[in-house]
């Protein structure tokens, strides 16, 4: 049989995965949800994830709920500062596969210009003259 | 959240100022004392409350504090302050003066020289 605990757990993790931004407002909403929980936990005993969900709503609703009323300008701020983070990424992560394939290419052109390249040589025969 | 609640968000701010206004409360409480006086007619979700909190401390017309309820649980109190009544005071004009003109606008019949017909 699952816990009260495990069942708390899943359901703050799956609110967790619904919200787009984790910053410190959002950490103290988790914590304070989490005590709202621990009440409901010691008023209730024992409860399933669906007496859970009838209670507090299913985490897609509480998380739309809580974007519903957030700060309009912490949310456009962190989603912003995710975006530019995001961008960042992809084009440091397209900075190096663009210099990797350079350095590919030309580690080839080098191994192709050895590979097809010959030492030429001259033969220089130095003969002695034994009339002397 | 359905339409209705959508009606109702509004409120929150009034009746949350106003429970505060009586005593000191922490969140679930707040919740529950508002599901149960309004015999389940008005549920605030948490997702809604909180954050719904949030901006009335930064506003500043609640502080919170926490109380060590047992050996894990941590409860944060909601307190009100003198802004946040002089807050309640207006919203609770705001809110009887709506209620009196929407309740104006729907007992408005036309009278029948105003009504055209096709």
């Amino acid at each position: 049989m699952i816990s009260n605990e495990q069942i708390i757990c899943s359901y703050i993790k799956e609110i967790k995965h619904h919200l787009p931004i984790y910053k410190s407002e959002e950490k103290k909403f988790i914590n304070d949800l989490q005590n709202a929980i621990m009440d409901f936990s010691n008023e209730t005993k024992e409860f399933t994830y669906n007496e859970l969900i009838n209670h507090f709503g299913s985490p897609k609703d509480l998380v739309a709920n809580y974007l519903l009323e957030a700060d309009a300008e912490h949310l456009s701020r962190e989603i912003r500062y995710s975006h530019r983070i995001k961008l960042i990424s992809i084009f440091s992560i397209g900075a190096i596969i663009v210099s990797l394939a350079i350095a590919i290419m030309f580690q080839y052109l080098f191994y192709y210009h050895a590979h097809t390249s010959y030492i030429s040589r001259e033969i220089t025969i130095i003969e002695e003259d034994n009339n002397k | 959240m359905d339409n209705k609640s959508n009606f109702r968000r509004g409120s929150v701010e009034l009746l949350v100022l106003h429970l505060l206004n009586q005593k000191d409360y922490y969140g679930y409480e707040l919740s529950q004392t508002i599901k149960e006086q309004s015999d389940s007619v008005l549920n605030i979700p948490v997702g809604s409350l909180y954050p719904a909190l949030y901006k009335l401390i930064d506003s500043g017309y609640i502080s919170d504090y926490k109380k060590q309820v047992g050996r894990r649980l941590i409860r944060v109190y909601y307190h009100i302050e003198d802004s946040g009544i002089q807050r309640l005071s207006t919203l609770i004009e705001d809110y009887n003066s709506t209620v009196a003109a929407v309740q104006q606008v729907l007992n408005y019949k036309p009278k029948n020289g105003d009504i055209i017909d096709d």
